[in-house]
């Protein structure tokens, strides 16, 4: 079961912007596949600006959902 | 280059944000060489779309997003017109065989009309996306195999990449799908709007149609804004990993032909008897009917039905005319009762077929302004017909020319700004109560001039109004304005096409339950589908009922009879008592009626034409009057104009007027002449007119008129034809509203009955209506079970309120009664509700309005009774008063009871119950009034009756209105700084108001010229 986390995370980027690696629960986790990317307008008619997420591997097989919000990144989801 | 091949526009109704000409402009800002339409199961706007796309120099790619039965969808373009018919087929057949609003393609349909078209899988709702996304893969890919044996090498897997999650693997599958079936794969974006900045205007339509709002989730709302027409270049990064399938586009838009030919003939074939052409038996139908009009034919009348019978089939409309004759001919043999209207009474070939019964020869009209030779645009045959039989006539039409050839021409419903506020309000959590209020104070106005609206009337002045969350539902307003919103029936237009409908135009139910083409009255004229305006005219049904209750009484009478000089009538028009007539009732034109003192046929022609907005906005009215009176004296430009403007007293009045004038001063050709009424009339662009106008004056003087006096015309036409109406119009018009005049004179009691049983109907409620027959001596009779029926009737001189006018009766409780009735009348209130098993609430309201009263006068205890025979809780009189018996409601109870169930009132106007307070006060009546000198200060008390603001020359706001009180109605004008002062409470709320002011008297009319309005505090 996926589990929600959305906190806020340290990322390092490749040169395409896209999450290269993170750090959680003090390790770091190398981004070995994207599986998937996508946006999402959120509440717009509140204020909250667009959100890119990106589900991924690590390389410890784990599968996370990072989001980029005005240049400030978060795990979103982890799942077990 | 790319090319986008799935677009929705505002005709996907509440799924597309952008105007088609926004988005063919995005289109064409990068470059692209076509861009594709294909809303929801409709080709709505798809004329639109292909003259925008002309404008912006795109190739316009006809198509539709179908859902198939199992509610998949599938994007289908056209290839060429083939492909385009088979479109129009596949809808027509997703729309009638479906129930109304749920179109459904199904598979059979699809095989059978696959040829010609383009299919593309479609978005996620596609049926090949929808179950790979589903894992049903091998489903997938048999339905996959199945497009392809239905379209071969025409189907597309469609790839999209509008970041949704999923996207990548989707893309994956369907390439790896194309590979495995040897298909092609195409790159599109689901286009639902043109810039992403148009995302939240979106989302809040997709919240209005799917009934959410914001804080509410729905499957159906857009993750994020990536639907937008996205650039070239944008749409090659995204599908970078598949080239192939953004470059197939092109191809795709190359291979599709042109599909929407608007130069094709598409005219109705009258079924013309053997060995008779068209044009023959049109000649042999219009020398007869001259026969019949003129008896011995002169010179000038076969002259100008020569001269008319070449240009109609020198253009090709002879059809069109034996169409319209075959119409009018059908209503006749059947004695329904109707009156063409419009410019087509212009043609005397329409007179002698009896299509009018305007004589255009005596009155000299212009033929050019129905049809000219050198003007493109068909001819607009419009006939009222008695509105209970319409639905017979184009009944009779429909079989005539076959169900594949007829359906009704269609409206959009767009957005206005109360609309708009109301379904964006609700989306955007506004409190109902505050959206019914601000939507109730905006006039009609369009959705992007709710700001404009703000700062200039007084009504919208509440602070709350100009809240920030104010101003921003504002905005999206504005976005929206002109959206359609439903699609609707046009009222009386019915297309009758030469080719089978279904390829031209997709067919659909409307609300009403009649068919009707997917275009509206503008764009079938594009597509040369001829239209018949075959209207319901209430007032010819009036007419009918009339003519029936007078022969009760008067054998012989006959209304196409009616003396055109009946002294009486034209009395009564010169006093403004003209409430009830026809075109004549509305207080401008009361106060015009009053000051003309028409004496003849003429000047109620003259007083049709006269008030419109066009010519109260042109100050033609004033100069008219005081010539007519012979208070100015009558003078022309030039002598060629004084058998041109003799009738109107040198003024320029009638459009027919301009066209002559522009061939007697300057030698204009008809056409030419028609040409320059257009360009003045229609407000084109200056540059437009003032090259006109050096022609003009160019060409006068050539013909020998001066210079200045030639430029001075010019003005004189500039000025007037702007606002000019059209004669023949006008002279079709008058004869019924004379001949209404005199049914009201001569017989009020038949003539108000007849009004109000065919309600809406004219300019004023039935309360007001009862209020204007009861000052003309006729009294109001209550409803009665024993003696009401379904309709106003007449009794010794008096109109007696029908059952049907009791508020909930349906027709089954009518007829439960009317039946009951029929064995013998009722005896008593039991024996009613013993043998009428009505309705519960429709018992309690033919107590509470008085048709028990000849059973059981007192009211209240028959109520009572009642509600104990029927176990009904007893309400506020739940107990026997003390003593026993119930005392009656008072007379004022009663009032109040029967104004809200029956909608009028029967007894005392409400402003009677306080003249006996409001003349200690020294309020006047409006009847008192009438003897007040110019100037005589004034008070008054009375309900407002139909407060307008008509368009003024300076822009200032006047407002008009009609005090009604129980003696009649007064006329009272406001000017900007009352109305800004106070008077604006007339758009409001509703009630009783105070007005105090002083008497204008001009040239017989009479009306108060307000200094304050206020509500009446104390009523």
């Amino acid at each position: 079961m996926p589990r929600i986390v959305d906190r806020p995370v340290a990322v390092v980027t490749d040169s395409g912007g896209r999450p290269a690696g993170f750090c959680w629960e003090r390790g770091k986790r190398r981004v070995v596949r994207i599986e998937d990317v996508w946006k999402e307008a959120g509440r717009w008619w509140a204020g909250e600006t667009e959100k890119i997420f990106y589900r991924v591997e690590a390389e410890s097989g784990g599968v996370y959902e990072l989001y980029a919000d005005q240049g400030e990144w978060y795990l979103y989801k982890i799942y077990d | 280059m790319f090319v986008h091949l799935h677009v929705h526009s505002p005709f996907s109704f509440l799924d597309g944000a952008s105007a088609i000409e926004d988005l063919a402009a995005a289109a064409a800002r990068f470059g692209m060489p076509a861009l594709a339409l294909t809303d929801h199961d409709n080709v709505g706007g798809a004329v639109r779309f292909h003259r925008a796309c002309m404008d912006a120099g795109l190739k316009p790619l006809q198509g539709a997003e179908v859902t198939l039965e199992g509610g998949f969808h599938l994007v289908l373009l056209a290839d060429g017109p083939e492909g385009y018919a088979n479109l129009c087929r596949l809808l027509t057949a997703a729309h009638l065989d479906n129930p109304r609003g749920a179109p459904r393609v199904s598979y059979g349909r699809l095989e059978e009309y696959s040829q010609n078209l383009f299919a593309l899988s479609g978005c996620r709702r596609g049926e090949v996306p929808a179950l790979l996304l589903a894992r049903r893969y091998r489903e997938a890919e048999q339905a996959a195999r199945r497009y392809r044996r239905l379209f071969g090498r025409r189907f597309y897997l469609e790839l999209t990449q509008d970041l949704l999650p999923g996207n990548r693997t989707l893309n994956r599958l369907l390439c790896e799908l194309a590979t495995k079936l040897g298909l092609k794969t195409v790159a599109a974006n689901n286009v639902h709007y043109a810039a992403r900045e148009d995302f939240p205007v979106h989302d809040l339509l997709t919240c209005v149609r799917t009934g959410t709002d914001l804080e509410e989730v729905h499957p159906a709302r857009r993750l994020n804004a990536e639907n937008y027409l996205k650039a070239p270049e944008e749409m090659r990064a995204l599908f970078r990993s598949y080239p192939r399938a953004w470059a197939n586009t092109l191809e795709l838009a190359e291979a599709c032909r042109p599909a929407l030919d608007l130069e094709q003939r598409r005219r109705p074939r009258f079924p013309v008897p053997d060995g008779e052409s068209a044009a023959g038996m049109l000649r042999r139908l219009a020398f007869a009917g001259a026969s019949r009009r003129y008896g011995r034919l002169s010179a000038t009348v076969s002259a100008r039905l020569e001269y008319e019978l070449e240009v109609i089939a020198r253009l090709g409309y002879e059809d069109y005319f034996l169409v319209a004759w075959d119409i009018v001919r059908h209503a006749t043999e059947k004695g329904i009762r109707f009156a063409g209207r419009g410019s087509a009474a212009d043609s005397a070939v329409a007179y002698c077929l009896g299509i009018t019964e305007v004589d255009p020869v005596a009155r000299g009209l212009l033929f050019e302004r129905f049809l000219s030779p050198e003007r493109a645009e068909p001819p607009d045959i419009d006939i009222d017909f008695d509105a209970r039989y319409r639905d017979q006539v184009s009944a009779y039409v429909c079989a005539r020319y076959g169900k594949e050839h007829t359906a009704w021409v269609c409206t959009y419903h767009t957005y206005r700004a109360r609309a708009a506020v109301r379904d964006l309000g609700k989306v955007l959590g506004f409190p109902e109560a505050e959206i019914d209020c601000l939507a109730k104070l905006l006039p009609y106005v369009p959705a992007d001039g709710i700001e404009r609206a703000l700062d200039f009337y007084p009504e919208l002045h509440d602070p709350r109004f100009r809240e920030p969350r104010y101003r921003e539902l504002y905005r999206y307003c504005a976005a929206v304005a002109g959206f359609p919103r439903f699609l609707g029936t046009h009222p009386g237009g019915l297309v009758i096409s030469g080719v089978p409908l279904v390829t031209v135009t997709p067919l659909q139910w409307a609300a009403k339950g009649v068919v009707v083409v997917q275009f509206d009255k503008d764009d079938v004229e594009a597509l040369d589908l001829l239209k018949f305006d075959l209207l319901s005219l209430r007032t010819l049904s009036a007419v009918e009922d009339t003519v029936a209750a007078v022969r009760h009484h008067t054998l012989d009478f006959d209304y196409d009879r009616i003396p055109e000089d009946d002294p009486g009538t034209f009395a009564m028009f010169g006093r403004g008592k003209t409430i009830g007539v026809f075109q004549l009732e509305s207080p401008a034109q009361r106060a015009l009626q009053s000051r003309l003192q028409a004496r003849e046929m003429e000047d109620v022609i003259a007083s049709v034409a006269l008030i419109r907005p066009g010519p109260l906005q042109g100050n033609m009215v004033e100069p008219y009057i005081a010539r007519r009176r012979g208070d100015a004296p009558v003078t022309y430009l030039h002598p060629r104009l004084k058998p041109i403007l003799e009738k109107t007293y040198g003024v320029v009045l009638f459009q027919e007027q301009v066209l002559a004038i522009a061939t007697a001063i300057a030698g204009f050709t008809p056409g030419e002449a028609d040409r320059l009424r257009r360009v003045i009339s229609k407000h084109r662009s200056q540059r437009e007119v003032e090259a006109i106008g050096e022609e003009f004056v160019r060409r006068a003087v050539a013909s020998g008129v001066a210079a200045n006096t030639a430029r001075e015309i010019f003005d004189c036409l500039r000025g007037y034809a702007g606002y000019g109406f059209c004669e023949a119009h006008a002279a079709a018009f008058a004869v019924t509203a004379y001949r209404t005049g005199y049914l009201a004179h001569h017989y009020p009691a038949e003539y108000f009955a007849a009004l109000l049983s065919n309600q809406p109907l004219g300019y004023y409620s039935p309360r007001t209506l009862c209020t204007v027959v009861k000052s003309r001596g006729v009294g109001l009779l209550p409803p009665d079970v024993n003696r009401s029926g379904t309709r106003f009737t007449v009794e010794a001189g008096n109109i007696r309120v029908p059952l049907s006018q009791v508020r909930g009766m349906s027709a089954r409780d009518l007829e439960i009664i009317l039946t009951a009735r029929t064995e013998r009348p009722f005896r008593s209130a039991e024996d009613f509700f013993s043998r009428a098993p009505v309705d519960k609430d429709v018992a309690i309201n033919l107590i509470l309005c008085g048709a028990l009263d000849e059973l059981a006068p007192n009211r209240r205890a028959l109520l009572v009774r009642f509600r104990r025979r029927r176990g009904v809780d007893g309400g506020l009189f739940p107990d026997e008063p003390p003593g026993g018996g119930w005392p009656d409601f008072t007379a004022s109870e009663k009032r109040c009871y029967e104004r809200h169930i029956l909608g009028l009132d029967v007894g005392p106007h409400p402003v009677a119950r306080w003249r006996a307070a409001l003349e200690a006060r020294g309020y006047l009546t409006t009847i008192a009034l009438e003897d007040c000198p110019e100037g005589a200060p004034v008070r008054l008390v009375g309900l407002p009756v139909r407060p307008h603001r008509p368009p003024t020359k300076s822009g200032r706001v006047v407002v008009f209105f009609s005090l009604e009180d129980e003696y009649g109605l007064a006329d009272v004008t406001v000017l900007e700084d009352c109305y800004r002062a106070g008077g604006w409470i007339l758009f409001a709320v509703p009630g009783p108001v105070e007005v105090r002011g002083r008497v204008q008297r001009r040239g017989g009319a009479l009306s108060v010229l307000a200094e304050e309005i206020k509500f009446l505090e104390w009523a």
